[in-house]
């Protein structure tokens, strides 16, 4: 009981402790405590939603497969817990995946299926059944979804490695520090946003225009004038913002629910039309048709797919991400994949995509990027335009 | 020098540091399959850090890092230790799945570059494994619980022997008068003429790994096996149960603290002795060494927590030089004065250092308030004078002040 010192506390904590709880939950109590030892936190915070990235077996490899098998063996969640894509679904494999990949992946996401937790294989959990409510404890690891989580809900996480966030829905508990504390999430910098914003892919270029410049939160006031933001346009914000080494949270003026809690801070930091235009350049260049369209980085929620699965798209040439269990589209193999990892068809080398945060990733793997607005991405892969 | 820092995963590490001068991402930077740091443009580019105590003030990455730690410890490349000044929560994670000892809080600006050692929340720069304090700072408190002893290997063998053999004498003599003792023990004995003679004879520490030399290796490794069975034999003909245990689960770059400390803890509850050796290692390196046992010995008072060390040997103490075994030794030696001028050791043939190798990691532990008493394992009862607090052959303790100075 020693190792874990004042750490222990309540029932629940001393049983998993004493190994009743077996092997997994009694690991995962170490892991947790480790993390909270140094980062200073005073205890363990029961939480109750966890999110768990760490799914790819290129990643992983056979020792990480290893390591989750072990802990199939007795770990099971004590709270909701969903998966993050892996670079493909096992269930869905794209062309040119060995068969040992394919078995190995499948692997990784049973063993996770085995200790309980959900496998939709989604970045975006709280569009598909996890959904944290305001001001919960939660435990997420994908870092666009710890951004969402924190801005767009209020919920509470830090950004867990998904180690750690394994052994947060195997416990129920993780350690007390950073986000979780409301002192921690008041803005530092006011951004004032001098042009009007329509769409993800704006959305997605004030994101890293911000986190390029200040690691701090930001306090964001659409002053450009405009109609509200989407659900999506969010979404792509935040992944944009941590991507491009932004905070893990963002305050938006009369958007975000925490946006009155805390004085409006004295620094500013303004972004116009032509820092977007900039992002935009150093991502984007022109050049022949791009043989692929990505859309969906972030994941798209059900009711978008619903939407896309009553255009009339040209599947051929068109990735969209979204949960592996999602049905309304048989979208171009990316169900429960990543579009930012997925290993690509062979002789792709031009992408079109409307999310910076793919672009971000795509181009350092030396593809050619075209950034278009979602209409724009949507109109080249449009069947009746195709000569 | 001993820095104290925020333990990330509690154990005992040993090696040569390796200093990151620039943040490293493990994931993509490190090769998990070789421990060769491949990030583009590092410092250290090419680098090697497995078996290393890796020294950084910072890491980077994506969360993925955590993952790769672990990659490199399944495949026996990782790190032996880490010390970092401001860890960030990958490296944390991975340290600790991976089961590294991890102290973080120190400034690599604090260290030295000679061999490194960690002991739970503290770090020994340029100092043996054995300078290690207690990594269980609660056993302090707790009463002084049981002795560890060491029966030398020149006692308990014919140390000259070209040949390995016992010295069946003294080992049943002694196996006798252990077998009176009411407190608590752990035995730890040495090798003798079982392993110096044939290392040396082989020349195995100077000779470049290959067929010959493991073959070498495996037959000290062997002999050990045969001395071990031969002083457990001793000791069960004499009415004590001991029971062997595979050295390098409690000391050497191996060892969990975690189950080491548990498994003897166990081990005690039954009734039974551990009873240790000397054995040659195979460090996570690939390269053969010696886990003597006056390291074993150290790393048993630190698991445990016990504060009496008593090592048997041929001699009666540790004596100043020049060397007259006619004389008297040397009483006390404390650890917070400069230490007397003394002899090399017993002039036997030993391949881990002798009385000199024995003492700088006894007065270390003397530091943390383990009382070591070096004294001849023929003297008749004296196991049972030292506990009842006379002062016998040579004692080493942290200061003048300590209770049985006349």
């Amino acid at each position: 009981m020693t190792v874990f010192g004042d750490y222990i506390q309540g029932d629940a904590l001393e049983s998993i402790a004493r190994g009743e709880q077996g092997d997994a939950a009694y690991h995962s109590l170490e892991l947790l405590v480790g993390l909270a030892r140094a980062f200073h936190a005073p205890h363990l915070i029961p939480v109750s939603s966890v999110q768990i990235s760490g799914v790819s077996f290129w990643n992983l490899g056979l020792e990480g497969l290893e390591y989750l098998e072990t802990l199939a063996i007795d770990g099971r969640v004590r709270v909701p817990a969903t998966l993050n894509p892996a670079a493909f679904n096992p269930k869905a494999p794209p062309a040119g995946v060995s068969h040992s990949d394919v078995e190995n992946q499948a692997r990784v996401v049973a063993a996770y299926g085995a200790m309980g937790v959900d496998t939709t294989l989604t970045c975006a959990p709280y569009l598909w059944g996890n959904l944290p409510r305001f001001h919960s404890h939660i435990a997420w690891s994908e870092s666009s979804a710890v951004v969402f989580a924190n801005s767009v809900i209020g919920a509470m996480t830090n950004r867990e490695g998904g180690p750690a966030a394994l052994a947060a829905a195997l416990t129920g508990y993780a350690p007390y520090y950073g986000l979780h504390l409301m002192e921690n999430r008041a803005p530092h910098i006011v951004v004032h946003v001098h042009t009007a914003l329509s769409g993800a892919l704006e959305f997605g270029l004030l994101g890293a225009a911000i986190g390029q410049r200040t690691r701090e939160i930001p306090f964001i006031i659409l002053a450009g004038g405009q109609s509200e933001p989407l659900t999506e346009d969010l979404q792509a914000l935040g992944a944009a913002l941590i991507t491009f080494g932004g905070a893990p949270m963002f305050h938006m003026e009369s958007i975000t629910p925490e946006s009155l809690h805390f004085p409006v801070p004295t620094r500013t930091l303004e972004v116009t039309a032509g820092d977007l235009a900039a992002v935009h350049e150093s991502l984007s260049s022109p050049g022949e048709k791009p043989q692929l369209v990505l859309l969906g980085c972030p994941h798209y929620g059900p009711s978008k797919m619903a939407a896309l699965s009553r255009l009339p798209l040209d599947i051929e040439g068109l990735s969209i991400g979204t949960a592996a269990s999602c049905n309304t589209l048989s979208c171009g193999g990316l169900r429960g994949g990543c579009a930012a990892v997925a290993p690509l068809p062979s002789g792709v080398n031009r992408i079109a995509t409307n999310s910076v945060k793919a672009a971000f990733y795509l181009k350092n793997r030396g593809v050619s990027i075209e950034l278009l607005s979602e209409a724009q991405c949507l109109a080249l892969g449009n069947r009746s335009e195709e000569p | 020098m001993i820095v104290q820092g925020t333990v990330i995963f509690h154990g005992n590490a040993r090696g040569m540091p390796l200093f990151l001068t620039a943040p490293l991402s493990f994931y993509g930077g490190v090769d998990p399959h070789t421990g060769h740091i491949i990030q583009h443009g590092h410092p250290q580019h090419g680098q090697c850090i497995a078996g290393r105590i890796l020294v950084l003030d910072a890491s980077t990455g994506s969360t993925v890092g955590t993952w790769t730690i672990l990659r490199m410890r399944k495949n026996r490349v990782a790190p032996a230790g880490i010390i970092t000044h401001h860890c960030d929560p990958v490296l944390a994670a991975g340290s600790i799945i991976a089961k590294i000892p991890h102290i973080d809080g120190i400034p690599s600006s604090a260290l030295g570059t000679s061999m490194t050692s960690i002991a739970g929340a503290e770090v020994i720069s340029g100092a043996s494994e054995t300078a290690a304090p207690f990594h269980e700072r609660e056993n302090r408190t707790q009463d002084s619980g049981g002795i560890i002893l060491k029966l030398g290997g020149s006692l308990i063998t014919e140390k000259e022997s070209l040949t390995p053999k016992i010295h069946e004498r003294r080992l049943h003599n002694l196996a006798a008068a252990l077998s009176q003792t009411t407190v608590p023990m752990v035995i730890v004995h040495g090798a003798g003429s079982f392993g110096h003679g044939p290392v040396q004879r082989m020349g195995l520490l100077n000779r470049t790994p290959g067929p010959d030399t493991s073959r070498g290796w495996s037959e000290v490794m062997s002999l050990q096996y045969a001395l071990n069975n031969e002083v457990a034999h001793a000791l069960r003909v004499a009415g004590l149960a001991p029971w062997p245990l595979q050295s390098e689960l409690i000391a050497g770059p191996w060892a969990s603290p975690l189950w080491g400390r548990q498994m003897l803890m166990e081990t005690l509850t039954h009734g039974l002795v551990p009873l240790l050796y000397g054995s040659p290692e195979l460090a996570p390196d690939g390269t053969f060494d010696i886990l003597s046992g006056d390291t074993i010995v150290a790393a048993c008072a630190r698991l445990l927590g016990w504060k009496t060390i008593i090592h048997l040997t041929d001699v009666r103490g540790v004596y100043a030089s020049p060397v007259d075994f006619t004389g008297d030794p040397i009483p006390f030696i404390y650890a917070d004065e400069p230490p007397p001028n003394l002899t090399p050791g017993s002039s036997k043939p030993d391949v881990t250092g002798g009385m000199s190798g024995k003492l700088s990691p006894l007065l270390a532990l003397a530091l943390c308030g383990v009382t070591s008493h070096i004294v001849s394992g023929e003297e008749p009862d004296v196991i049972h004078r030292i506990l009842s607090g006379e002062q016998v052959g040579t004692t080493i303790t942290v200061t003048r002040h300590w209770r049985g100075k006349s």
